[in-house]
């Protein structure tokens, strides 16, 4: 979203997917929002003039922070140098997943983002996993947008993953099945910034992968349901998929993708960060140049980024009041219905 | 007499697998207590009307076609089809595409219903002119996802527009209440509102039932759709498979006219006697006075499993009508006494139409007495009325609607089928 390629022509290529091709709903988008310190100074506009977009043109976005991702590397990193070399390496050196050319414990010549990337990567795999593979509970993508999004400008997935692993490295030793559970709730195993428990949830989806019992899946859901704040009229929204081959190298993961409105949270930092830019009017020319490119567009962009943050606080309000939204049932009349 | 078997969508399929290969193998059986010409006759008659095969040397086909959105289940159920040898699904009568209904009832009725239709009608018919007699057909679909519910739905509404005088019996699963699928309830309630309109008779299970008869009675540490499957294909076979009443052979207009007698009221619930595991099979005798009072136990109780009861239920449960299959020894000439208590059936019904008695002497299944249930009765009010009030809430808050609408189902077919269903649920409800 920081960039220019990528917030600006990417967007574009959105645009130009929903009138070329309008028969084909799910249009995902994983986007990397940019961290605080972030190298592109420009990156606040950027990101806001994308989100404008993507709100608009995308069915589902998966965001995704730099900052975040960090952290668990460095969580992954911290716990292997904790742990010791003794993990046997189940992935065979070479092969695309661990990006290992060189027969090394430690040393490899990895570039710089590879293994935030990595997570990423291994995101994408376990949403996609049970369209590729078999399972008693499949789920494909068109399944996950129609659960997971009760509203069309609502569409933002916050993914949490456990465990955490990237490139070849296991975070810790394998977890119980439950600690999983756990730990893809808590605030450090989501890729952005936000803590889930905080917000309310409008649905959730889980994406468990490996050998795991249906009846596992549902008493933990139980078990935690009653920590989190749900919506009321979604009180049981929760979409589960069970897909039966593990990722390389682990017995079995978990993935959720929730619509949580801490999302705000996110969004309200990003106009913090344009707000800062845009009231000086700094670097504003370098963008007044290109042909086509009004100030209103940044005017119209903050303001949608604006109101769509009210949105989520409105419905976190519906959550104190959950009254005042709901019409009573139609009543049966004798002989003929009637609307009440 | 010969059914044909719809199976549409991921339940629908495994059921239907699971219910052709249980029927097989109490064709198949040894035990059965009866005369060898009884028995001939009975696994002539099953197979006439569940299987069809050229010549004796040829593996039996099933009466079966297998629609879903995607192939991997159908592909997986010919295969393990295959993979027990005994019987197979005939080449060809199969419909899939790729692109799934991705839960949405709208899809599949809207979108791939009509798409389907040609291709989907054109394999019935095949199937229903290798019918020497048509006894009906028999859908297999679930509730809360998009093909089995809105495909299901549609071809449903097909099979009544083209063969008009057939019998159409729909087998409904039902998700679990705490959310499989969280617009299962949108789901619940379009499909119900076509189905009572062109289906004649909706046998509803609920996955909450299936699994409390798995881990209660069963005793499946780890409960797995597959084992709540083979529960619901256990009593559909008990149900189906050939039975007597009054001196002659039951079909399924005998049902019907057993079970539906009044428009308003098609839903019906199934219950069957006994639950044992297959460890504690040939430890368990039953008597008939044993049975049928757990049944009408499980009857009031509205509990599918033979267990568990909560004793707060809160009222005697009313009846339109039922109907009894009873297999194994004497079991014609059954003393009813426990189910014919006039105050728990409307009293707008005749007295010697609230029971009705199928019986066949062979054992069923290995089980040396078995009773079935199959009721038209308040028991389903219940599900409705939950699955009601959350679709409503959830239509408040006009959640999940573009969704629909996208595919052109707009507000106003929500209203028209929650009105519906609220009129099914007021005329069970006021028994």
């Amino acid at each position: 979203m920081g960039g220019g390629t990528g917030s600006g022509l990417g967007t574009f290529v959105l645009r130009l997917l929903q009138e070329e091709f309008p028969e084909v709903h799910n249009r995902f988008v994983t986007a990397v929002f940019p961290s605080a310190a972030d190298d592109v100074v420009t990156s606040p506009y950027n990101s806001i003039l994308a989100l404008r977009q993507l709100t608009e043109c995308a069915e589902a976005v998966i965001p995704v922070e730099n900052q975040a991702l960090q952290e668990i590397c460095d969580k992954i990193s911290r716990a292997t140098t904790a742990g010791g070399e003794k993990n046997s390496n189940p992935i065979k050196d070479g092969s695309a997943i661990s990006d290992n050319h060189h027969n090394t414990g430690s040393k490899r010549s990895e570039k710089p983002f590879d293994r935030m990337n990595n997570v990423v990567a291994n995101l994408l795999l376990n949403m996609t996993s049970s369209a590729r593979f078999e399972g008693s509970l499949n789920i494909d993508l068109n399944e996950i947008a129609m659960n997971l999004v009760p509203f069309p400008r609502m569409h933002y997935l916050i993914p949490g993953m456990a465990p955490l692993y990237s490139l070849s490295v296991v975070a810790s030793q394998p977890r119980r099945l439950d600690e999983m559970f756990n730990d893809v709730f808590s605030r450090r195993h989501q890729l952005i910034r936000a803590d889930p428990k905080q917000g309310l949830y409008l649905s959730c989806a889980l994406l468990v992968r490996g050998k795991v019992q249906l009846s596992d899946i549902r008493r933990n859901i139980y078990r935690i349901k009653p920590s989190l704040k749900f919506v009321h009229w979604n009180s049981e929204g929760w979409k589960t998929g069970l897909c039966s081959v593990p990722p390389t190298g682990q017995p079995y993961s978990l993935l959720s993708l929730a619509n949580n409105t801490c999302i705000k949270d996110t969004f309200a930092d990003l106009v913090v960060r344009f707000n800062r830019l845009y009231s000086r009017k700094a670097h504003l020319h370098h963008f007044m140049a290109i042909d086509g490119m009004e100030i209103s567009d940044f005017e119209e962009s903050v303001e949608c980024a604006k109101s769509f943050i009210s949105e989520y606080t409105a419905l976190e309000s519906q959550y104190f009041q959950p009254a005042c939204t709901s019409i009573p049932r139609l009543r049966v009349a004798e002989g003929n219905m009637m609307l009440s | 007499m010969a059914v044909v078997t719809i199976q549409i969508g991921q339940c629908g399929n495994q059921i239907g697998r699971q219910l052709f290969s249980t029927i097989h193998n109490d064709i198949t059986a040894k035990q059965t207590a009866v005369s060898s010409s009884q028995n001939d006759d009975y696994t002539s008659a099953s197979l006439q009307r569940f299987f069809r095969r050229e010549t004796d040397m040829h593996m039996p086909e099933a009466r079966a076609v297998m629609v879903d959105m995607e192939h991997k289940v159908v592909t997986r159920m010919m295969s393990e089809a295959n993979k027990e040898g005994m019987w197979k699904y005939g080449k060809g009568q199969q419909y899939f595409k790729n692109s799934g209904s991705g839960n949405n009832w709208a899809h599949g009725y809207l979108v791939h219903g009509p798409e389907a239709q040609e291709s989907v009608l054109e394999l019935v018919r095949r199937e229903a002119e290798a019918c020497d007699r048509l006894g009906g057909f028999l859908c297999l679909m679930s509730l809360a996802g998009g093909t089995g519910s809105g495909l299901g739905a549609f071809i449903t509404g097909c099979l009544r527009e083209h063969f008009a005088h057939a019998h159409i019996i729909n087998q409904v699963v039902a998700p679990y209440g705490d959310g499989e699928v969280i617009v299962q309830d949108y789901n619940t309630v379009l499909t119900l509102s076509r189905l009572h309109r062109d289906s004649d008779a909706v046998i509803v299970a609920e996955n909450d039932g299936l699994h409390k008869v798995c881990a209660t009675r069963l005793a499946h540490k780890h409960v797995a759709f597959s084992h709540m499957n083979s529960v619901l294909a256990h009593q559909l076979g008990a149900l189906l498979q050939p039975a007597a009443t009054c001196g002659r052979a039951c079909t399924l207009s005998d049902m019907l006219e057993a079970l539906v007698s009044h428009p308003d009221y098609k839903l019906l619930s199934m219950m069957h006697v006994p639950q044992v595991s297959n460890a504690s099979l040939s430890f368990s005798t039953s008597t008939w006075p044993s049975l049928l009072t757990r049944l009408q136990r499980m009857h009031e109780m509205h509990s599918v499993a033979d267990e568990g009861f909560s004793w707060a239920a809160p009222s005697r449960n009313r009846s339109v009508c039922n109907l009894l299959v009873a297999r194994g020894k004497d079991s014609s000439s059954l003393d009813c006494l426990p189910l014919t208590d006039r105050r728990s059936y409307v009293s707008w019904m005749p007295a010697s139409c609230t029971l009705s008695l199928w019986s066949h002497p062979r054992h069923y299944a290995g089980l040396e007495r078995s009773a079935l249930l199959l009721s038209n009765s308040a028991s389903v009010a219940s599900l409705l009325d939950r699955v009601v009030d959350k679709a409503w809430g959830m239509f408040s808050s006009r959640a999940y609607l573009h969704q629909y609408a996208r595919f052109g189902l707009g507000e106003d077919d929500f209203v028209n089928s929650f009105a519906v269903l609220e009129q099914i649920v007021h005329n069970y409800k006021n028994l």
